[in-house]
């Protein structure tokens, strides 16, 4: 994808030989096992202070789900973030971004899942319905059809490195739905998430108690993501040498 | 602690271990999922 003209004034090859596969698949393989099992440790105590420990009566009964839909959530638009950033390093032929860039898709749909599943359950007893053509609802619907269709391009092209190309383009184009999702709020003022979401900037609008409750499980989706995203890593450079799937393992240079 | 409240959830309990439930059973899939494709490269190579 580099112009012949522009290559030699980005000369990315050197970076691509540091980052090589090779050695993150080594690197991935040690630092996995710790991630697992500090995740399964902090999902655990995340799940008994959301539920068990923190008071009754605020949050009271179904306000609960949104110790799981929120973290949900960010990490739905978090993943898709970081695979933005992978995807504009993988048009300029570095191949460990495109590999992570895949390997974070699958997590990805399914915390956009998450998030969308539980704020249905979250909807039905507060506001009375399922579904509503809300903005960031339907947004995040957005984003997980943009998730399905990065990973159905990739599955339509037989070439790896096409397949790495079209698709992070797909990616970089759909980043336009993530400050959409995150200013939805501000900007179309008639939505029921108005009053109970929680903001990046400027005061907080969920109850500290609650507040607490959500870092603490998102911290938790963290680790789980970074250990699955890690293990998949090494899966596809495996896949990449022996098999159809995977990603382009050959270098810029 | 009082299990029945525990478990009603002021009486939104489905809604709530409902989610709970499908979101740890999801994290599991992928997990599974993951396993049978580690299995499924190594075999091949």
């Amino acid at each position: 994808m580099l112009d012949s003209d522009v290559a030699p004034l980005l000369n990315l090859a050197p970076l691509d030989r540091a980052a090589s596969p090779a050695r993150f698949y080594a690197l991935a393989g040690r630092l996995g096992p710790w991630l697992a099992r500090g995740a399964l440790v902090l999902t655990l105590v995340a799940l008994a202070v959301d539920l068990m420990i923190l008071p009754a009566g605020r949050p009271g009964g179904a306000d609960r789900i949104v110790f799981i839909h929120v973290p949900a959530a960010w990490m739905s638009l978090l993943i898709y973030v970081l695979m933005a950033g992978c995807a504009a390093l993988a048009l300029a032929n570095i191949r460990l971004p495109a590999l992570l860039m895949v390997a974070l898709a699958p997590t990805g749909v399914m915390f956009t899942i998450v998030a969308l599943c539980t704020g249905m359950a979250w909807g039905r007893p507060n506001w009375g319905a399922w579904w509503t053509w809300d903005a960031r609802i339907t947004c995040e619907l957005i984003l997980f059809f943009v998730y399905i269709g990065f990973l159905a391009l990739r599955a339509m092209i037989d070439d790896r490195r096409r397949a790495d190309r079209f698709s992070a383009v797909l990616v970089v184009v759909g980043m336009l739905n993530i400050p959409i999702i995150y200013y939805s709020l501000s900007w179309w003022n008639a939505t029921p998430h108005l009053g109970v979401a929680a903001s990046l900037i400027g005061p907080a609008k969920m109850a500290s108690t609650m507040l607490g409750g959500t870092l603490l499980m998102t911290f938790a989706f963290w680790l789980y993501a970074n250990a699955v995203v890690l293990a998949r890593s090494r899966v596809l450079v495996l896949e990449s040498r022996g098999g159809p799937g995977g990603v382009a393992l050959e270098g810029a240079g | 602690m009082n299990w029945r409240d525990l478990f009603s959830m002021e009486g939104h309990g489905a809604y709530v271990w409902g989610s709970v439930g499908m979101c740890v059973a999801l994290m599991i899939a992928e997990v599974i999922w993951l396993r049978q494709r580690i299995r499924n490269a190594e075999r091949r190579l």
